[in-house]
């Protein structure tokens, strides 16, 4: 180490005062920010599926399943792959949530009224509390 | 080395805000023919659970006093009606709403008229699960000339009569939205400051969610996501009609379940109608009752509609237009950059 810089490493260790102190600590409050604030999972790992007025469990979308419920009005199978998941058939007559297909992005929801199933992909971030539809 | 140390504290603490215990209850339930959503912040889980035990109760009781199709006091007195009889002994609420609805038919031209429940049958929508039919526009034309209107209805003490046996009373526009007042006051008696009521899509929200609003989506009526998010101050109410939530396909056509009184054809071309209703004692019924007769409106009268109704904040979209009016774009978020690369955007008022 050249002489120069052992000089500039001395100065700095004894010219560390408030000023310097309070730079780093506002660098370091706006590093915690922004990993709050910018730290998102948009597309979401794990499905909720509810039944009959209760959660029947949480499935991570990273696996092939089916899951088979039988229900008031016959059997609705709920199908995750790739990441995604979809009701694969229902036993009602309108077929709305066989329709919409697949979801994945977080708080994305499809609900078989008749058969009183739902499914729900939960994420870290939400983007809204409940939905108006 | 007391800033190093200082530092170190702050940073920990900031970590552990964001890792604290939220208290919040949810619970989804099956009544009243759709899904309830209720959540409840800041509540021991035993308050929050006697509290929607409560309200679901008084939903059940409701379904059975207000039902369309299945037997009910509403299909009773329907009977009544239909068979040129006074219906007596009818309970102070049934008469109460009877009254409002009726208020809102006159105040909205009867674009709002729950009394074409004929109409409603003959495209089979009232049943859980219909089935798709040819319409008969003759036929349509009869039911629609019989001008049920509840004009006729005449309320003496607790019996209720109709001047026209073809008035059918149908509450599907109104009965939701009243219970969300109903459970929105339910849960304030119960000393509950904060909660989130979802009502088959139609929402109240009483307080916040913790330090920040209760934020809602609004259904994308194309999509299976939200289109927009906004943020749903305490006593605030929203509600939608769309054409996707009941309807049928025959012939490339689709049918939906909201349905202009005077053609007695479903609205086609809109697909969905948002209204946000500022707090007021029945800002819940508004919020389901207020988008009907902006979804049924020709396009040019939505404007008098709106102002004679004083409807202050909503949404429509269409084919590639979504029109909404100053207040409601500052308030709502798209979630997607593209929707308004793709559709016209047109601000009203």
């Amino acid at each position: 180490m050249s002489t120069l810089r052992k000089k500039i490493v001395l100065k700095l260790r004894t010219k560390f005062f408030v000023g310097d102190s309070l730079i780093i600590l506002i660098s370091l409050i706006f590093i915690v920010f922004a990993f709050k604030a910018f730290w998102h999972f948009e597309t979401g790992s794990v499905v909720q599926v509810n039944f009959q007025g209760n959660t029947y469990g949480n499935f991570s979308l990273f696996q092939d399943k089916k899951i088979s419920l039988i229900g008031k009005e016959g059997e609705s199978i709920i199908e995750i792959k790739e990441g995604r998941a979809r009701f694969k058939s229902a036993p009602c007559k309108n077929q709305y949530c066989v329709q919409q297909g697949w979801i994945h992005f977080t708080g994305q929801m499809l609900i078989c009224i008749p058969n009183e199933v739902s499914i729900e992909i939960l994420g870290k971030s939400k983007a809204y509390d409940s939905l108006n539809y | 080395m007391h800033f190093i140390k200082f530092f170190i504290i702050v940073i920990t603490l900031s970590f552990l805000q964001s890792c604290s215990q939220t208290s919040l209850y949810q619970s989804k339930h099956y009544v009243f023919g759709t899904i309830v959503d209720i959540s409840i912040y800041g509540e021991s889980d035993e308050k929050a659970e006697e509290a929607t035990q409560a309200v679901l109760k008084e939903f059940t009781r409701l379904h059975h006093s207000l039902h369309a199709w299945k037997k009910s006091d509403l299909t009773d007195l329907n009977e009544s009606i239909a068979k040129n009889k006074p219906y007596r002994n009818a309970s102070a609420e049934l008469i109460e709403i009877i009254k409002e609805v009726k208020r809102l038919e006159d105040a909205s031209h009867h674009l709002f008229n729950p009394a074409i429940g004929e109409i409603i049958d003959y495209w089979g929508f009232h049943q859980d699960e219909f089935n798709p039919i040819h319409p008969d526009p003759s036929k349509i034309n009869i039911l629609v000339k019989r001008y049920p209107s509840l004009d006729q209805i005449r309320i003496l003490g607790s019996t209720i009569s109709s001047t026209n046996p073809h008035v059918k009373i149908d509450l599907g526009g109104y009965a939701k939205g009243y219970a969300l007042d109903r459970a929105s006051k339910i849960l304030r008696d119960h000393h509950i400051k904060n909660a989130l009521i979802n009502i088959g899509g139609n929402i109240i929200a009483i307080g916040q969610n913790g330090d920040r609003p209760w934020r809602v989506g609004i259904q994308d009526p194309r999509g299976s996501q939200a289109i927009a998010k906004l943020d749903l101050p305490d006593g605030w109410a929203i509600g939608t009609s769309g054409d996707y939530q009941r309807y049928f396909m025959i012939d490339g056509v689709r049918y939906c379940h909201l349905i202009d009184p005077f053609t007695g054809f479903p609205v086609q071309g809109v697909y969905s109608v948002t209204v946000l209703i500022e707090p007021a004692q029945n800002a819940g019924a508004l919020s389901d009752v207020l988008s009907k007769p902006l979804f049924i409106a020709k396009r040019e009268d939505r404007r008098a509609i709106a102002e004679k109704l004083n409807i202050r904040h909503y949404l429509i979209i269409e084919d590639n237009v979504i029109s909404v009016t100053q207040t409601m774009a500052d308030i709502i978020q798209f979630l997607d950059v593209h929707t308004q690369k793709k559709n016209r955007l047109e601000i009203t008022h």
